[in-house]
């Protein structure tokens, strides 16, 4: 157990560095007719500009004068209103789009931060299967799993649960203080709660 | 004075005697490891025994919280993560009947989990979120034997 958490430790501070080495990218022309395009939820005109060779993760001023990448925006917006969002999402990670990672900037305390969300957790504030699953097929290993796993129990997303056990996130693992079968049995589901005991979640995690 | 390997300046602060200079070196040395088993012991006692009972208590298997009983399970053990009983597992999925062998076991229907509620707090919450009926009598039926089970001080 100790050995597994120095491992994460190093793999988060590993992350970390490499992360602040990348470059963040930036976009130019293209870019901005692609976030406005997406932000209007406009299929057609997305496919359009990623064939003609838009960055889908190249950040560009949008609202509030901060930066933002088509990709994390179009993660952001997903609502079951708009099921065209995925068409949006599945042309974004044909054009290139990591599934693994998302630009964008947002307001810290007092100076602007770059964000560099994984995209999973930025689907799991409106979790959508469709996008999981298409992330996951995108060939996404997921670091913050067992926050995503919690928060579909939370939500009784039983289709998203599936995938991300499949997927090989930790079922014993926690988020917080919170284990999954701790979140089935908050949420009294039942049906979730044997899904996850059959598949090895114990009291003592 | 300087005999007792704390820093001479740290005993003249507390203006300590000798005999309280022992007293709370052993204190202080002593608290350490108490706290620390202090947080690690449910999790430590948790047996594979108590998993059986919890998981026959989850799914509301009375002949399942017999057995793990007889195997060793502590009828009281409190989950590591939220510091409940299987008491709390059998009442939120309602299933009157283990609760009342859990209660007829001796399992204490006072106890509060990390959360500050007992079984009963969270049972009347569960009832009025439910909104299937028969869930919801379940729950009830469940609430009126914590009711009349009598707390142990």
């Amino acid at each position: 157990m100790s050995t597994s958490l120095w491992l994460r430790g190093a793999i988060v501070v590993a992350t970390m560095l490499l992360a602040s080495c990348t470059r963040a990218p930036y976009g130019g022309e293209k870019e901005s007719l692609l976030i406005t395009a997406t932000a209007a939820h406009d299929v057609a005109k997305v496919q359009a500009l990623l064939d003609s060779g838009a960055n889908p993760s190249a950040m560009v001023k949008h609202e509030d004068g901060l930066y933002e990448s088509p990709w994390r925006l179009v993660l952001k917006q997903l609502r079951p209103k708009h099921p065209e969002d995925v068409a949006i999402v599945k042309a974004m990670l044909k054009a290139g789009a990591d599934p693994a990672l998302a630009w964008g900037e947002g307001q810290a305390l007092s100076r602007k931060s770059l964000h560099q969300d994984e995209p999973l957790i930025v689907v799991m504030m409106h979790p959508n299967a469709e996008v999981v699953r298409l992330l996951l097929d995108a060939g996404l290993k997921p670091q913050s799993g067992v926050f995503a796993l919690v928060t579909a129990v939370d939500s009784g997303q039983s289709e998203i649960v599936h995938m991300l056990v499949d997927a090989g996130v930790n079922i014993n693992g926690a988020s917080g203080a919170r284990t999954p079968l701790l979140a089935a049995i908050e949420q009294r589901d039942a049906k979730l709660m044997a899904y996850l005991e059959e598949h090895g979640a114990r009291e003592r995690p | 004075m300087a005999s007792s390997g704390a820093p001479s300046w740290l005993l003249a602060l507390f203006g300590l005697n000798r005999a309280g200079q022992i007293l709370y070196t052993s204190l202080f040395v002593l608290a350490v490891p108490a706290l620390m088993f202090w947080t690690l012991l449910p999790g430590m006692r948790f047996s594979e025994a108590d998993e059986q009972l919890f998981r026959a208590a989850r799914h509301g298997d009375v002949a399942g919280i017999k057995e793990s009983l007889d195997i060793g399970a502590r009828v009281d053990a409190e989950a590591p993560t939220d510091r409940k009983t299987a008491l709390f597992r059998a009442a939120v999925f309602g299933y009157p009947d283990a609760v009342k062998s859990l209660l007829s076991h001796g399992a204490n229907p006072a106890v509060r989990g990390a959360d500050g509620r007992t079984a009963l707090e969270v049972v009347t919450e569960a009832i009025g979120e439910e909104k299937d009926p028969a869930a919801r009598q379940a729950l009830e039926a469940v609430a009126s034997v914590l009711k009349g089970a009598e707390p142990k001080r």
